[in-house]
């Protein structure tokens, strides 16, 4: 084993601003929904990092539904998801015009679940501003809960070229609990 | 603007190691991201510890491809987090620790990782769990062996 690292040796610093702190939502108390509001367009791509629990007493993990812009017709969004339970691959997926087109499974993970354990979410938004372009979202997500759990790569797109301005994140019949943690960055290009 | 995406501490291996350990992580951040891209002699897992914590506290569940079949498997209760796979060619792994200095919730890891050689390869996505809330202040990194070469890094995001 090498000598512990940190001790003395300190690495450089990155230049500031390429990747900014925009907003962060801390759920102190049961809430419906984690929102990102008023995003400036002064920046490239986004990308979200949080980690979610719900209220609800279930054992498992939970759908989260995605809105942009508040749109919340099932006829702006297609899914698709690769996720491994730890014993079986599951590839599926949605077109537009389909209610499960606007959530995305194990986001959260439920309150009777394993105590104190959430699920991370990393959701990036290439070329969030482009009036060109609709929206692809890619979200790398997961729980593991020590003797079950589920881990996944979910692709949704929304369709629409307007710039996004808004971002909103709620688990499917429940609420967010105590402690779930949101973080909205900016990457400017 | 503060520095929001900062490197903690890097290091680049000049000689064969099995472990690497970052201790006295400050705890003014959000979220840690562990990149390491490396080089090892035998394709095994890189695996984690944290605040050296040897109970049987962790546990994982990935999602790999390795070209011809889609396979899910799980760990429990186990002594150390796998984060990712390792090559005998140059292969990188990101590992996502998060909410690392909270000290009420467990600590959710989540990682991408491949490698891929003349005749192998593997693509993983990984999600593990250590069982403390204890904020995280030391992380060892641990690979059968880990070649001269291989750099270990250790960003902290900072959220607003």
């Amino acid at each position: 084993m090498i000598g512990n690292i940190l001790g003395g040796t300190m690495g450089k610093v990155a230049p500031s601003g390429d990747f900014e702190s925009i907003a962060t939502v801390s759920v102190t108390s049961s809430q419906a929904a984690i929102e990102f509001t008023s995003i400036p367009s002064t920046y490239q791509h986004l990308q979200v990092r949080f980690i979610g629990r719900t209220t609800s007493t279930g054992t498992g993990s939970e759908l989260v539904y995605f809105r942009a812009n508040g749109v919340s017709s099932n006829t702006s969004y297609t899914r698709h998801d690769l996720l491994g339970n730890g014993s079986t691959v599951y590839a599926q997926g949605t077109g537009s015009g389909n209610s499960a087109a606007t959530f995305y499974p194990d986001g959260a993970v439920n309150n009777g679940a394993t105590a104190n354990t959430f699920a991370a979410n990393i959701v990036d938004i290439l070329d969030y501003k482009d009036t060109n372009k609709n929206k692809t979202v890619r979200i790398l997500h997961g729980a593991d809960m020590n003797g079950s759990g589920v881990v996944g790569l979910t692709s949704m797109l929304f369709l629409s070229t307007s710039a996004i301005t808004s971002l909103y994140f709620a688990p499917v019949g429940t609420n967010w609990n105590t402690y779930t943690h949101a973080a909205l960055y900016g990457i400017k290009g | 603007m503060p520095v929001t995406y900062e490197n903690i501490a890097t290091t680049t291996l000049g000689s064969t190691q099995t472990t690497v350990t970052f201790s006295s992580i400050p705890g003014t951040y959000t979220d840690l991201v562990l990149v390491i891209s490396g080089t090892v002699s035998t394709n095994q897992n890189y695996a984690l510890r944290f605040n050296g914590d040897t109970g049987s506290n962790y546990s994982d569940t990935n999602l790999f491809g390795d070209g011809s079949s889609a396979l899910s498997n799980r760990r429990s209760n186990q002594t150390v987090a796998y984060i990712g796979v390792s090559g005998t060619n140059p292969s990188p792994t990101i590992s996502n620790i998060m909410n690392y200095a909270n000290t009420t919730t467990n600590k959710t890891i989540i990682s991408r990782s491949g490698y891929a050689t003349g005749t192998a390869a593997q693509v993983e996505s990984r999600v593990a769990l250590w069982r403390s809330t204890a904020a995280i202040t030391s992380i060892e990194v641990s690979q059968s062996s880990m070649l001269s070469g291989t750099t270990l890094t250790l960003y902290g995001i900072k959220a607003a």
